[in-house]
């Protein structure tokens, strides 16, 4: 049942009186009646009259503590009448002390938040260097025998690297099929079908096999870490390591980052042969080039340093993937809506940090190419 | 002396939530941690297990100051302690065997079949012998707790902390685990301390009492003792008397009863 509510003018008091039952289905029309009485000049106190409230509750009482707060802060007179015992018992059930001032927290200003942002960023700046000071001590304990668990590595190795070979080989070699085309539509104006071996190839062992490979394995792979190591974090798996005298970092932080470490140059490897493949395909079947020139074209335009260059960047890569993968899932906050984050968090962090390394070794590269 | 703890402070971050900790915990007891939620009880346990660094104060653990070990030192001694987390806190993506498994497989030496009778044996001993090759989430609560209870006592420890074993199971199930509990103790002659709510329970196991209120220890003995005490939080606590969380006086009825027929103004 609606409220119908009647304002009366006694001089400048107001006499608002609720019909019917007040529930959590009509109390924001009493709400907002109350509070644009509460801001008129022209009122100077308000009678809530319960005399035709059949039934009432706590959504009624908190509107009636909100509004006693809104007219006292505003200097003014707020009462209620003709409340029956029922109307009093559940008055009775709602404290006092959150009716005081009817005001919700205030915010924070907006410089409060700033520096909170920065501390809290610092403490993460912290947290992170002190999982890298953990990683170079677990990865120099395993040449003091302190390996990862029996066959977790492969467990691993299977998951981050074999699971992944077809979405990695479907989506370079579809990678490598544009280049080509895109390259074959500029390069076959000037004669010069055949440079599209050494675009395709070039780009691929170089820049995109690497690349793309980090940034499919940052969706795959840093999402699942870190939603594995949170939600241990969240079910006190991580706490029960550490209970039984277990190196959490051992245990699960490196088994994924030799992994990581072994796998991601593999699938580079495999992403530059395929992405190659795809621009052959378009070299010989759309440019009408013959498949050993095509073939002798890119080897020539490759050198092992391409090659080299291409497998230390993907190396990079899989540290920065896994490093932060394991960061975000050991430093959850939250429950289930904290793995969400924690998941996201790795994945938006990881492809941004690669693509940041990735310029900075183009730059570096070029840069000791013309010193 | 199991644990002693001079004047910590204990907390997370640089939030205190416990004060001025002095306590002495005999071995081969069950020492019960009560005390209403958000008293501290599982601050404290973390404390005395290693997993929370006190911000003040001195925790020994089995004779050696914990906190001031290097890491190596400090894993070799929580080998001579077991945990029962609230929830089992057992690996979700390995079998019951393997969880049980773990501690022996990482700490000691011996060949597989070892372990594997090993495992049986402690499966055996809390009631779910055969169900070595399921998976935490195949397996009920009370067993799941049972498969932590399997896998904290699997080194023999001279101490095992449990956090609220009982919670959340039935009465039967609880009583069943409250009586491995205690079998443990009689059998082996380990000590436990044991965070929990369930009066029951306190009442069945424990030799000793540590009543947790507003941020300190406010009481410690027998469950007779404290039964008996004259401190307000401990008798309430067991006689099952209610709190009043709207005071008299400081309702919104006290408001109203002061209301008078409102005067028009002007």
């Amino acid at each position: 049942m609606s409220v119908a509510t009647d304002a009366i003018a006694v001089q400048s008091t107001q006499v608002v009186a609720p019909q019917g039952d007040l529930n959590v289905h009509n109390a924001a029309q009493l709400y907002e009646q109350l509070d644009v009485l509460a801001g008129r000049g022209d009122v100077s106190a308000v009678v809530v009259d319960f005399s035709q409230v059949r039934a009432m509750d706590s959504s009624a009482v908190a509107v009636v503590a909100l509004a006693k707060g809104l007219f006292e802060s505003a200097g003014k007179r707020f009462d209620v009448r003709s409340l029956s015992a029922e109307h009093r018992q559940t008055f009775a059930l709602m404290p006092m002390r959150s009716v005081a001032t009817g005001k919700v927290e205030a915010s924070e200003h907006p410089l409060e938040w700033a520096g909170q942002q920065v501390l809290a960023s610092w403490a993460g700046m912290q947290r992170f260097l002190d999982l890298l000071t953990d990683t170079i001590f677990v990865v120099l304990g395993m040449f003091r025998r302190r390996m990862p668990p029996k066959g977790a590595i492969t467990e691993q190795a299977v998951a981050i690297g074999v699971n992944a070979l077809g979405i990695v080989a479907l989506l370079t070699f579809l990678l490598g099929l544009i280049m080509a085309f895109q390259a074959a539509h500029q390069l076959r104006q000037f004669g010069a079908n055949i440079f599209v071996a050494n675009l395709v190839g070039i780009s691929m062992v170089r820049e995109f096999g690497p690349m793309m490979t980090a940034i499919i394995v940052a969706g795959r792979t840093g999402s699942a870490i870190a939603a594995e190591l949170g939600t241990m974090q969240v079910q006190e798996e991580i706490d029960a390591l550490r209970a039984m005298g277990l190196d959490p970092n051992r245990y699960l932080l490196l088994p994924r980052l030799v992994a990581i470490t072994l796998m991601q140059p593999a699938l580079t490897l495999m992403a530059n042969a395929v992405g190659i493949f795809g621009g052959f395909l378009i070299g010989t079947m759309y440019l009408d080039l013959s498949a050993p020139a095509y073939i002798n074209q890119t080897i020539e335009a490759l050198s092992m340093g391409d090659v080299l260059n291409g497998l230390t960047k993907s190396v990079v890569f899989a540290w920065i993937i896994g490093l932060v993968g394991c960061y975000c899932g050991f430093n959850i906050e939250g429950g289930a809506s904290g793995v969400g984050r924690a998941t996201t968090r790795a994945v938006v962090t990881s492809i941004f940090l690669i693509i940041v390394a990735d310029s900075i070794f183009t730059t570096a590269s070029t840069v000791l190419k013309m010193g | 002396m199991v644990i002693s703890l001079e004047n910590v402070v204990a907390g997370y971050g640089k939030t205190p939530i416990l004060r001025d900790l002095n306590l002495e915990l005999e071995r081969g007891q069950i020492t019960a941690l009560l005390g209403g939620s958000g008293s501290g009880k599982s601050t404290l346990l973390k404390t005395m297990t290693g997993l929370l660094p006190p911000l003040e104060g001195t925790v020994r653990l089995l004779g050696h100051e914990m906190y001031r070990l290097d890491q190596a030192e400090r894993s070799a001694l929580l080998r001579r302690t077991g945990m029962l987390f609230q929830y089992g806190a057992l690996f979700g993506s390995r079998t019951v065997f393997d969880n049980i498994a773990l501690p022996l497989r990482e700490h000691t030496a011996l060949p597989e079949s070892v372990i594997a009778e090993m495992v049986r044996m402690k499966l055996a001993l809390v009631g779910l012998e055969g169900l070595e090759a399921r998976l935490p989430s195949e397996i009920s609560g009370g067993q799941r707790k049972r498969v932590a209870l399997a896998r904290a006592s699997i080194l023999d420890p001279e101490v095992i902390f449990c956090d609220e074993p009982s919670a959340g199971l039935d009465p039967i199930v609880a009583a069943g685990l409250d009586d491995t509990l205690r079998r443990f103790q009689s059998l082996f002659g380990m000590s436990l301390v044991v965070v929990t709510h369930e009066l029951e329970s306190i009442k069945f196991l424990a030799d000793r009492v540590i009543m947790l209120a507003g941020n300190a220890v406010v009481a410690v003995g027998t469950v007779e003792e404290l039964s008996k005490s004259a401190i307000k939080n401990v008798y309430d606590f067991f006689h099952r008397v209610p709190p009043d969380y709207v005071t008299a006086g400081s309702s919104m009825l006290e408001w109203v009863e002061k209301q008078g027929e409102p005067k028009a103004d002007g």
